[in-house]
């Protein structure tokens, strides 16, 4: 997509109050439809101008420093192209270029995720255009950008774990408080092993092994044993990529 | 709901002559749903550059958009199918049933594969996806508007296999086989909901949810609660790409 067929509102190639430094944004995204949406509400501002965007991965790291952006905003889709692997590509390409994640996926499972992955802050695609546009200041001021909601979870999780608790999904090391055969286990649900297969692997009778699955849930904080495989799941599928 | 003001900006490219002209041939008045704020703002800069077609309200979720369309009565109306905020499949049969002859189009980031021959038989013509080109969007709603149906070439191959083949799609995903209604307690379970909160989500008891738990797990061959449950999951995971 060019952005050359989108009209720019009030963009004059400078911020008009000349306070705030201009953003150069170049837009890596994979839905033409989001894309427009964005080139025309962030030319709109008087401090941000779209440079360039790519639907694709290996269109946006070909052309991208032809455009000679200060800015990345990233789509970060977990199945899709876009996902951790291209962010931390990104990074090491690019290394001065800050990365802002726009994306479709819940924040508070992936936005602490991202920015480990060296993204500067993380907005979801529900959320009001202002916090993107916030976003954007802050990360142009050298400032790292959440929302308050998972600055609030963030606060919360600091003060659990400090408490000895520790809460799933957005900790790294959620997995801590399992013993050695509990972390097998696991792993093993987190593999989509089927828990009749995993109760035979680790030697326990089925009675055992649902007192075991309670003891984990009990751990971990989680009510069903749907959550438990979730979290499993998502563990499994994320953590290699940090490893 | 935000009606006849869809964005405050994105009015760049609407000439204000376009916008008054009421003697002239009438514009097509489009109603959008989005959950996601800028994705409305693409569908209504693509929408009002077209001389012939207007954005004339928008909304984000199902209420607003019911409300939206009472006041607005427009033209066409896209809807988005979120499995988050709103059931999109939900709503198609909502609007149908109240607005039998307006037409629908569904604009879409989830697999068309799955969800486009459900939304047509919601009561949706057409189905695109968002990873499509702006043109096919317009080509859709130009399509919908002459009372044809619009569907990709992948969809339409498929939908053709199966006539062929007697109603069996040989390409088919194994969620197919389950009802609208299924899909969505799929997709709750595959978030980590309980039985309960489904219930309560969907309005209906306990055991409705537990029969639909048991239909699931006959339909797909599922041997118990936890290879449901890990079906669901899975399936959650690869629901947006």
């Amino acid at each position: 997509m060019q952005q050359s067929s989108v009209p720019q509102a009030h963009s004059l190639g400078e911020a008009t109050d000349g306070t705030r430094p201009l953003a150069e944004v170049f837009l890596m995204q994979s839905h033409p439809l989001m894309i427009l949406g964005t080139i025309t509400f962030l030319n709109s501002l008087a401090d941000v101008r779209v440079v360039g965007s790519s639907q694709t991965p290996e269109e946006s790291f070909q052309t991208l420093a032809s455009h000679r952006p200060n800015l990345i905003i990233f789509e970060l889709a977990i199945t899709g192209p876009y996902g951790f692997a291209d962010l931390k590509k990104l990074r090491r390409l690019f290394p001065s270029l800050p990365v802002l994640v726009y994306s479709y996926h819940e924040e508070v499972i992936f936005a602490r995720r991202a920015l480990d992955s060296g993204a500067f802050g993380y907005v979801m695609k529900e959320a009001p255009p202002t916090d993107l546009a916030e976003a954007i200041r802050q990360v142009m001021a050298g400032k790292i950008f959440l929302s308050d909601r998972v600055k609030r979870r963030i606060e919360r999780e600091t003060l659990a774990s400090s408490d000895g608790r520790e809460i799933p999904f957005i900790n790294g090391s959620v997995v801590n408080s399992l013993s050695n055969r509990e972390l097998h286990v696991f792993q093993l649900l987190g593999e989509g092993c089927p828990p009749e297969t995993i109760a035979e692997r680790v030697g326990l009778v089925p009675q055992a092994f649902g007192n075991m699955l309670y003891r984990m849930k009990k751990k971990l904080g989680l009510a069903t044993t749907a959550a438990l495989i979730h979290c499993a799941f998502h563990w499994a599928y994320y953590e290699g990529d940090f490893s | 709901m935000l009606v006849k003001n869809p964005t405050p900006y994105g009015h760049g490219s609407t000439s204000p002559s376009k916008t008054q002209n009421a003697g002239a041939r009438r514009q097509t008045q489009v109603f959008l749903v989005d959950d996601h704020p800028l994705v409305r703002t693409g569908i209504s800069q693509l929408i009002n550059k077209e001389a012939d077609m207007h954005i004339c309200g928008e909304a984000e979720d199902a209420p607003d958009a019911l409300r939206g369309l009472a006041a607005t009565r427009p033209d066409l109306v896209t809807v988005d199918i979120s499995l988050r905020g709103y059931n999109g499949i939900e709503l198609i049969k909502n609007i149908k049933s109240l607005y039998p002859e307006l037409p629908i189009l569904v604009l879409s980031m989830h697999e068309e594969g799955v969800y486009a021959q459900r939304a047509l038989r919601a009561g949706a013509l057409a189905y695109v996806m968002k990873q499509e080109a702006p043109d096919k969007v317009l080509l859709a709603i130009r399509r919908i508007l002459k009372g044809d149906i619009y569907v990709s070439e992948k969809v339409g191959v498929q939908m053709l296999h199966q006539i062929v083949n007697g109603g069996v799609n040989p390409h088919g995903s194994p969620v197919d086989r389950l009802s609208d209604r299924e899909l969505e307690v799929t997709q709750l379970i595959g978030e980590g909901r309980t039985t309960r909160e489904i219930a309560s989500f969907l309005n209906v008891s306990v055991k409705t949810i537990e029969s639909h738990r048991a239909n699931i797990k006959e339909k797909l061959s599922l041997k118990n609660g936890p290879e449901l449950i890990k079906f669901c999951v899975q399936w959650v995971e690869h629901q947006i790409s």
